[in-house]
């Protein structure tokens, strides 16, 4: 740790910068309180580890347009309860997960903004802060609970995070009501300004875990490849110092985030020497599969392994986006999702609604089962080891309301969780509050996270 | 003719400083005298004497500064006037020169607009999008990269790829960067023993000069060539030195090829932000009072990004380097027109504002898919060729939306009902005098991204003319409205016209409903995949409505007649569209002046003869002070 004496004279920035990530602040550059809240961290025990030493992941999933909920409520409460029937799939793994019933964003709420629910309820999801309402100009949203996290996990993991995806483009023409598509696509914000798009590609993922080309060629292919662009950066740096003096503030934040990306470019090189790359039996994913369920599935099977592997610790996944139209003909299904989230109550469409809920229930079983299979050295499962938030930020698609969300969450939390269970809050309680209770368990304590109350005391 | 108005003000900014002028301005009229007595009659009866419609109540500020500082009413005001939607068509309407009296004393008055020093707005540094990098690459290399399959989807404002706030570079977007730039600069490395094309290309010799030292100097001369087109601007000899200094240790010890030295140099020229970036650098860039006109390297970049999404060319960059690139404006954007390479211009506005981007992957039910599978490209092909023909044939604007003929190859033409077309190439088409076809609206493609997979969808087609034909403003919907097609399937028994009619009964959906609603039942003779049909589900089809502004049709033909008539909007609605997207930014109330502008030069080229041409349209706005100037930040760290 190098850098340590230098930054930890000023600790005092920590406790500033969480805050304001606490208030959804309008943030000057927070790009300069990074680095010493983060060395701070580092400092600490290690963070996102569990009692037994081993890796702790989060992952954050979500699924678009709310859900039937009358088919997804579970009937009792605590240990005896019954699991409502979209969670069929998932009923072999009952005691593996906790389901809640009364978390909120009232950030996604309407709050004197006009329309545009599925742009606001994606946005707060993992930030639990307020999208700004333009279509462009000032764009502004939050930092999302993950990467809160990356901030403080250091240089533990290979890949800071992941950021998974499934839609390869944007929709076309206007957004939801007046607000810039980059609200509804993308889950995870490591700034207020700085949404990072995910990943659609397996095969990009793939060599971002186990390298490009041949089987027995990818260290060295890497090593080559980070040599080679260790001898531009400072060419790149220079020339944005140099382009920054002559432009004014605004063209200057945008270049600030520039030279942030190439500085984790820099980390890369400097964790790539420290970290060699896992093998795998694993054929390289060819590109995109077809299939909308093979490809969810694909991006799972990777998911998975980078768990066990141990290269990264933090992914978010929206299946599709918030206000996602698209149809399911392999269900029978030609209406989209979204036309059919307005379902008017008709049984008609409630019933497509459950099937579409249901199937994407499948798929998170499937990434359940795999990540149950996969065994820790401490002799617990991946998922054992893992919190994994799974979810919607509106819960019927018809009312777009926001509160009594449909969200579980999945794993043992390094046996710091007590899942198996329904879990009703009996009020309205901020989503937030279980971010800032999962964030207590990697180790990072922060007082406030976007619209927290408090923390949920008995998960 | 907006060519005066550019030198006349170009030349008010020639100066270092630009201060406020002392040239003539038209005097605002009073408040008191003019405005309110006009609102009084006007408005309110809604909006006055107690009456708040919509929460607009003109009477019930503190004082008429306070009314007058009140820049988000009047805002909308200025929207609801020009484009006519208000008074509504029930009640009185103002002539002609009390719109404009509102009008202009809008622009002076509320936002102290000065038409003599036009505010141009803030544009910010814009990163290249996906598409513009793929085709800079492309332009500056001979070097195809799929961006579309390695680089994350660009995020989106104002329904367009080119909007510079939402642009970002975030980590992963970095590290693309890095290996597009690794193996495109593989490809020029190798290109010694294997690419003749690449190498022709790039070093244009052959063969190469022995000695090394001519060969350095050969690969600075090529360094400095890419790198001030890349840059697209000068470069300095340091710049060039620095960039070949990557491999010149290498290179000196013989160990590099004069292939590996420019290769290390492009590699790093693909990864600078001189490159991901087209910054456009002024005198104080943190005075919003300080306003430039945009140096002439800008320029080339703002109009070859505009119309071929890609960097400026040689002649672009010499007329530049010359300073004559403003003084041969008409005939370069002739140029670029004419080129190929505005197919691109083509493929990315009228994708994103006719959406028809989404046509060739569309998904649509099972049956309807069978029948549009192997069609979905030539539909997209259509638009774009009958949007490409009246662009380079300079022909009327106005054939957007009423032409009489298309572009169709035997595909289409079945799915049109078009007899005697035969062969799989588009070509065009004249309609028959009786045929319903005629303009984009009636375009398949457009048909199609309007419509659910199943089935049509006339208030998405209606809200689609809204936003996308006549500009019109949607007024916010109440809160616990979803925003849209929410009204339908409300009864299983009742027409999808009657369920529609019930829901506008109700006067919190009516304002809007009544706007999109009648446009989108003018369409429904088209179904989801745009086929003619007579009935739906054995019930005839009434395509006759009411247009919210009071003019009655009976089916497409008339509607199309009526869109005519109210061309001036549909003028409006495409200049913003075109200035967004060439701008990279969201459309101002400051900009509204020069909108107009464009607008009434548009219609004062018609005589009833004579059409508005597409000419008249781009030049407008790549004369417009919004193109040809910059201007300060209005805010630090904003």
């Amino acid at each position: 740790m190098a850098n340590q004496p230098e930054f930890s004279r000023r600790p005092i920035h920590r406790r500033g910068f969480l805050r304001g990530v606490g208030a959804c602040l309008a943030l000057p550059a927070l790009e300069s309180l990074g680095p010493p809240a983060r060395a701070f961290a580092a400092q600490r025990s290690p963070v996102a580890t569990t009692a037994s030493g081993m890796p702790l992941r989060m992952a954050f999933i979500t699924v678009p347009d709310g859900v039937n909920v009358s088919r997804w409520r579970p009937q009792g409460e605590g240990t005896d309860y019954q699991l409502g029937q979209t969670f069929e799939p998932l009923a072999k793994l009952k005691d593996k997960f906790q389901i809640f019933t009364g978390l909120a964003h009232e950030n996604a709420e309407s709050g004197g903004d006009g329309p545009g629910d599925h742009a606001r309820a994606n946005a707060s999801f993992l930030t639990g802060c307020r999208a700004f309402k333009t279509a462009g100009a000032d764009f502004r949203n939050g930092i999302s609970v993950d990467q809160i996290a990356a901030q403080h996990l250091g240089n533990q993991t290979r890949i800071k995070s992941m950021q998974l995806g499934c839609e390869e483009g944007r929709a076309t023409g206007d957004c939801d009501s007046g607000y810039s598509c980059a609200y509804q696509f993308n889950l995870s914000w490591a700034s207020p300004t700085m949404p990072m798009a995910p990943e659609v590609n397996p095969r990009s993922v793939f060599e971002q875990l186990f390298g490009a080309g041949a089987p027995g060629e990818r260290q060295q292919n890497l090593l080559q490849r980070q040599a080679r662009r260790q001898s531009i950066l400072d060419l790149v740096n220079e020339q944005t110092r140099s382009m920054n003096q002559r432009l004014g503030s605004n063209d200057r934040h945008k270049l600030d985030q520039y030279l942030e990306s190439v500085r984790s470019v820099e980390k890369q090189i400097e964790s790539a020497e420290r970290f060699p790359l896992p093998t795998t039996e694993m054929q390289p994913p060819t590109g995109i599969p077809e299939e909308y369920q093979a490809h969810i599935r694909l991006m799972f099977d990777l998911l998975a392994i980078s768990f066990e592997t141990d290269s990264t610790r933090l992914a978010t996944f929206p299946l599709a986006h918030e206000g996602s139209n698209r149809s399911f003909p392999e269900l029978g299904i030609s209406e989209g999702h979204h036309n059919l989230s307005h379902h008017k109550g008709k049984q008609e469409n409630l019933d497509k609604i459950a099937t579409i809920d249901h199937f994407y229930m499948q798929q998170l079983a499937y990434l359940l089962e795999r990540l149950e299979s996969l065994k820790d050295p401490d002799g617990s499962s991946v998922l054992d080891n893992a919190m994994i938030v799974y979810g919607c930020g509106i819960s019927d698609g018809n009312r777009h309301n926001h509160n009594d969300l449909p969200v579980m969450l999945a794993g043992r939390g390094g046996g710091t969780l007590n899942p198996g269970r329904h879990i009703d809050l009996k009020r309205e309680v901020p989503m937030t509050n279980l971010y800032l209770s999962m964030l207590d368990r990697i180790g990072v304590q922060l007082n406030r996270f976007g619209d927290s109350t408090g923390r949920i005391s008995d998960l | 003719m907006p060519r005066r108005c550019l030198t006349a003000w170009l030349a008010l900014y020639a100066g270092a400083f630009a201060g406020p002028t002392s040239a003539q301005v038209t005097e605002s009229p009073e408040y008191a005298t003019h405005i309110q007595p006009l609102l009084e009659t006007l408005c309110y009866d809604c909006h006055g004497n107690g009456a708040d419609e919509g929460g607009v109540q003109f009477d019930a500020a503190d004082s008429t500064e306070a009314l007058i500082a009140n820049r988000k009413l009047w805002g909308k005001v200025w929207d609801n006037v020009l484009t006519g939607t208000m008074p509504p068509a029930d009640m009185s309407q103002p002539t002609e020169t009390e719109r404009r009296t509102l009008s202009r004393w809008i622009g002076q008055t509320v936002f102290q607009l000065d038409s003599q020093s036009p505010d141009p707005g803030r544009v910010t540094i814009r990163r290249l999008n996906r598409v513009e990098y793929r085709y800079s690459v492309l332009d500056l290399l001979g070097i195809d990269y799929p961006t579309d399959e390695r680089f994350p989807a660009d995020d989106t404002g104002y329904g367009f790829d080119t909007i510079a706030d939402v642009l970002t570079v975030p980590p992963t977007l970095m590290d693309k960067y890095f290996d597009a730039a690794a193996q495109i600069s593989e490809r020029i490395e190798q290109s010694a023993s294997g690419n003749k094309k690449i190498q022709r290309r790039i070093f244009g010799i052959e063969p190469l000069p022995e000695s090394r030292d001519g060969q350095y100097e050969l690969a600075q001369s090529i360094v400095e060539r890419l790198a001030t087109r890349a840059y697209r601007q000068p470069v300095s000899s340091e710049t060039v030195e620095r960039l070949l200094s990557l491999a010149k240790p290498a290179f000196d010890a013989g160990e590099a090829t004069v292939e590996e030295l420019v290769a290390r140099a492009v590699e790093a020229i693909l990864v600078s932000p001189r490159f991901i970036y087209r910054a456009e650098f002024q005198p104080q860039p943190d005075d919003p009072s300080s306003v430039h006109p945009l140096d002439e390297f800008a320029l080339a970049s703002r109009l070859s990004y505009f119309l071929w999404s890609s960097l400026p060319d040689d002649e672009l960059m010499s007329l530049a380097k010359a300073g004559k690139l403003r003084d041969e404006l008409p005939a370069q954007v002739r140029r670029l027109l004419q080129d190929d390479k505005s197919d691109r211009f083509v493929e990315n506005f009228v994708g994103q504002w006719l959406q028809t981007r989404n046509v060739k992957g569309i998904h649509r039910s099972r049956k309807l898919m069978q029948r549009v599978r192997h069609v979905r490209g030539d539909m997209r092909d259509e638009t774009h060729q009958f949007f490409t023909h009246i662009m380079r044939k300079d022909r009327p604007v106005i054939e957007l939306i009423a032409a009489d003929y298309s572009f169709l190859n035997d595909d289409l033409a079945e799915l049109y009902d078009v007899p005697g077309v035969i062969g799989d190439q588009l070509r065009l088409v004249k309609f028959a005098d009786d045929s319903p076809r005629g303009g984009i609206l009636t375009h398949a493609g457009v048909l199609m991204v309007t419509s659910n997979p199943d089935r049509t969808s006339p208030v998405k087609r209606g809200m689609f003319v809204l936003d996308n034909v006549l500009g019109m403003p949607s007024p916010p919907a109440p809160p616990d409205v979803p925003a849209l097609e929410d009204s339908q399937q409300d009864d299983e028994k009742l027409s999808f016209r009657e369920q529609l009619a019930r829901h506008r009964a109700d006067p919190g959906c009516a304002t809007c409903h009544d706007r999109m609603d009648p446009l989108g039942l003018g369409l429904e003779n088209f179904d989801a995949i745009g086929r003619w049909r007579d009935e739906v589900e054995g019930l005839p089809i009434d395509a006759s409505s009411q247009l919210a502004s009071g003019e009655p049709f009976s089916d497409v033909r008339e509607l199309r007649d009526i869109l005519v008539q109210k061309r001036h909007l549909f003028y409006r609605c495409l200049t913003r569209k075109l200035m967004t997207y060439a701008l990279g930014r969201g459309i101002e109330y400051t900009d509204t002046p020069e909108i107009e502008a464009i607008v009434d030069a548009m219609m004062a080229e018609e005589n009833g003869e004579s059409w508005a041409r597409f000419s008249t349209l781009l030049m407008g706005i790549v004369e417009s002070p919004q193109f040809q100037l910059r201007r300060g930040n209005d805010s630090a760290g904003k």
